[in-house]
């Protein structure tokens, strides 16, 4: 993945062989428009549909629209880039005609119309996150007042591990993409991923033990939220990110990157690994993988490109649930049951006791969990009949969830919870340490108290 | 806010966490003695009668001894009972090597073959390699372990299997392929151990670690003939008759070191002495960096390695199969360098793992033996012959011209590393 440059000997551009070649990469030199041309043919070989295309006649009024989740990292302003300027070409070419109107989502949950950013005035739009992750698009976006009950950063606040944090903020990313897609009508949606961010979201999610979304997360192809089809496309799929860096710098788009984007040297010295979290540390085995292994990152997107949900397994498995069960949290499907898998492996049975020693101790630890932890069973039992669902397991996360949640202490965490089919909200749940418990706290949800 | 649906460890965690002794003595409403033996936030977080004196590597929680060999021993027996291991009456071999996986393997085997009443017949199965220093030290541990464990034992030699040691194609081979030779030539080594007691069933003691590294390492490699068995609790070599399984699936590395430490058993310290292959050395270096970040990512990457499944089976099989049949006339050829489809030889000793009912649908031939030796093997010659071949034709080498066999060696083991088994 060397892209070392050869002005000195000016070397000509093996494309255009006119101009003098700025760098090399795949072991042809390139010069700058060369490259620039090389990189966006990149993504429109994957956006090649008519779909994509100026319509005329019959179809004008069809126009498709295609949402661009901008996280201002380097490979998203560079696919940023690459679109506004196939949109400025097909105007050019087609008298003001475009092939469909983007929408660009940004991550700090703002909404900015790229039409108006094409005829120079700006309109943004905020959206304010909900607790049931329904969006709202606030225009004039000046105020975000207090009255929404949580934020983002409140929510994950009470994380204690960075790695659930990032984990989480990863979920809710996701379903705000897929939300802003349905509300905005969308119906493709494209990501700026780099071939080496791709492969560290494979190895980060197998890490994680969400190995059975690798496929959805990294494929192109139709996606069904809520009933809602949408098409994801990774345009720069094939892109390397030390062709992102050179793309930016011969764009002059660095300045525009997300500070928090770390270079591989930052990265390297920024932390230690007992702070770091699983996406820093899986970012940095590639990183600093030796150049002999430079073709691990194309291995590994396209290994895990093949993978394909683990369906057949279901029928082996005794589940009487009818259908698939989904997340509560990620909404992903949950293929085994995560809770059984486990407590088949981790076992947590006393050993019995043996003594009056033993006995001593054990009822001093009676004495003071009771202070603590006040019965309250009866209240929860009630919990339970209220919420009129028939459900053996209280709540039903899959594996990497679980062990998410794992990783939040104490007071447990409020998650919003959608009702599959009708997206309203059925209950709140506290999510406990083990994460499989339902807590049936209702002292903070009387807000929104099912249906 | 707590109630009684959290579970036991949660509410002993809070317990922990908020009692302190102090809080307790001055509630009058406690009855709890003043002259207290122990304080409840040392308490095992399982059973909270005992001391905890550690925590769990898996999951943190602290524990006491009691509770420690309970979690880890019926973790055991419920893989082993899960996954339909044994049947009564079974003959099962348990690989030792006097090392501290398998000396627990052996321990624990024997009493849960005891608590439960598998009705096994088990037998320590050792191999010795010929590795001066290492394995007269270790040879002697599973000498001891035999008299401790009240086991038959059987000890079979490289020298005698193949006519080479370990030192011998050391000294031959260079120190850095040596893995690789260890890995082959121990596997059949205890096959055939194995097959020469009339036993078809070999247990290791290969554990979750090495299995979270089996499944980074089949990803990162883009291994597609691999992936979907990475986890396999039960293997066996393509044509061999002989059963492998891995009790250890799902327990931790450090696990079986405490273990071991608080039976005090009996082991032999150092593994192999060769270090792991390049790249799985940074597959190793990862999981040991992401298991202090999170201490499940052993288990949570097995989970994950359960879960892949490979689309276009079909028609990966037929290419597959097409591949193997190319392999199998390369090497008749003697022409084995530029062998497509490269599948490494694992140095852990483990290799191909296709499930009785695949086999065929992966396309190697069941039934063969070796030409040369007439072992069972899905290739004209099996893996052992290739590489012993290798050594007789560095040994020829050797005797000519000293610089070469250096270059031999590299060059033997890249074919190795390509070649299809
Ligand atoms: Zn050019
Ligand atoms: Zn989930
Ligand atoms: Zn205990
Ligand atoms: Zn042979």
């Amino acid at each position: 993945m060397s892209s070392s440059t050869t002005k000195a000997g000016a070397v000509v551009c093996s494309r255009c062989k006119i101009e003098e070649s700025l760098l090399v990469t795949r072991k042809e030199a390139f010069c700058s428009s060369c490259f620039t041309k090389f990189i966006s043919n990149k993504q429109r070989k994957l956006m090649s549909s008519d779909k994509f295309k100026v319509k005329y006649g019959k179809q004008v009024n069809e126009i498709h629209k295609v949402l661009l989740c901008l996280s201002f990292g380097r490979s998203s302003l560079v696919l940023l880039d690459i679109i506004i300027n196939l949109l400025k070409e097909q105007r050019s070419i087609h008298r003001g005609r475009q092939g469909f109107k983007l929408v660009v989502i940004d991550i700090e949950f703002k909404i900015l119309n790229i039409d108006s950013f094409l005829s120079g005035s700006y309109d943004f739009e905020r959206i304010k996150l909900f607790k049931d992750f329904n969006s709202m698009i606030i225009k004039d976006g000046s105020s975000l007042d207090e009255k929404f009950p949580q934020t983002v950063q409140e929510l994950l606040s009470k994380c204690s591990s960075n790695s659930s944090v990032e984990d989480l903020l990863d979920i809710i990313y996701n379903e705000l993409y897929f939300n802003t897609c349905k509300s905005e009508d969308c119906h493709t949606m494209i990501f700026g991923h780099s071939m080496t961010k791709l492969a560290v979201d494979i190895l980060a999610l197998t890490i994680k033990g969400r190995g059975s979304l690798v496929n959805q997360r990294v494929t192109d192809g139709i996606h069904t939220y809520q009933k809602y089809q949408v098409e994801v496309v990774h345009p720069l799929r094939d892109v390397l990110d030390s062709e992102i860096d050179k793309y930016l710098d011969l764009n002059n788009l660095m300045q525009f990157c997300d500070n928090n984007n770390d270079t591989n040297t930052t990265l390297a010295i920024k932390k230690l690994t007992k702070n770091m979290t699983i996406g820093e540390i899986t970012r940095r085995y590639f990183d600093t993988l030796d150049k002999d292994y430079s073709e691990t990152v194309s291995t590994v997107v396209k290994i895990g490109s093949k993978l394909i949900d683990p369906i057949s397994e279901k029928n082996d498995e005794k589940d009487d649930n009818n259908g698939i069960q989904f997340c509560k949290i990620c909404n992903c499907k949950i293929f085994k049951n995560p809770q059984a898998w486990l407590n088949r492996i981790t076992v947590e049975e006393p050993f019995p006791i043996t003594n009056d020693e033993e006995r001593a101790a054990y009822e001093m630890y009676k004495e003071a969990a009771l202070q603590i932890s006040p019965d309250n069973l009866e209240e929860e039992e009630e919990e339970e009949e209220e919420e009129g669902v028939p459900q053996k397991e209280p709540i039903s996360l899959c594996y990497g969830c679980l062990v998410t949640i794992g990783g939040v202490p104490k007071e447990g965490l409020d998650w919003p919870v959608r009702n599959q089919e009708t997206q309203e909200i059925l209950n709140e749940y506290i999510l406990t340490d083990n994460g499989s418990d339902d807590d049936g706290n209702d002292d903070d949800n009387d807000d929104d108290g099912g249906n | 806010m707590e109630t009684e649906s959290k579970s036991k460890r949660e509410v002993a965690r809070e317990v922990a966490r908020e009692v302190m002794p102090s809080k307790i003595l001055s509630d009058s409403n406690l009855k709890v003695p003043v002259k207290r033996p122990l304080k409840v936030k040392s308490l095992c977080e399982v059973c909270h009668a005992r001391k905890a004196v550690m925590r769990r590597p898996k999951n943190f929680s602290s524990l006491c001894k009691e509770c420690f060999y309970q979690a880890f021993e019926t973790e055991i027996h419920n893989t082993i009972v899960g996954n339909k291991l044994f049947y009564s009456g079974e003959s099962v071999a348990i690989g030792a090597s006097g090392g501290k996986d398998s000396t627990v393997l052996a321990y624990i085997m024997k009493i849960l073959n005891e608590r439960y009443n598998y009705g096994l017949n088990l037998v320590l199965l050792s191999i010795d390699e010929g590795i001066k220093g290492y394995r007269d030290d270790s040879l002697a541990t599973v000498k001891r372990n035999q008299q401790q464990y009240e086991m038959p034992l059987e000890i079979v030699s490289y020298k005698d299997l193949y006519s080479w040691s370990m030192d011998e194609i050391v000294a031959s081979s260079g120190i850095r392929s040596s893995c690789t030779y260890c890995g082959v030539l121990r596997r059949q080594a205890l096959d055939r151990g194995a097959a020469k007691l009339g036993i078809n069933h070999v247990v290791t003691g290969h554990n979750a670690d090495d299995v979270a590294e089996t499944v980074l390492m089949n990803l990162l490699r883009g291994d597609t003939a691999r992936l979907e068995n990475s986890t396999a609790i039960m293997t066996s070599s393509s044509g061999s008759p002989i059963k492998r399984s891995k009790p250890f699936k799902y327990t931790y590395q450090k696990e079986i070191v405490l273990y071991a430490h608080y039976k005090k058993l009996d082991y032999f310290s150092t593994e192999c002495t060769y270090a792991p292959e390049a790249f799985r050395g940074t597959a190793r270096q990862l999981l040991k960096n992401l298991e202090a970040v999170r201490p499940s990512c052993i288990i949570d990457i097995i989970h994950s390695g359960e879960n892949f499944k490979l689309k276009e089976k079909r028609k990966r099989e037929t290419l597959q199969y097409k591949k193997n049949c190319r392999n199998v006339q390369q090497i008749k050829e003697g022409n084995n360098k530029n062998i497509d489809n490269p599948i490494e030889v694992r140095s852990d000793g483990s290799v191909s793992i296709f499930k009785g009912e695949k086999k065929s649908a992966n396309g190697f031939v069941d039934g063969n033996r070796c030409e040369k030796c007439g072992y069972l093997s899905s290739n004209k010659i099996c893996k052992a012959c290739i590489l012993l071949q290798g050594l007789e034709h560095n040994r020829a080498k050797v005797l000519i011209d000293t610089d070469t066999s250096v270059d031999g060696a590299a060059v033997l083991t890249k074919t190795l590393e390509k070649l299809t088994f």
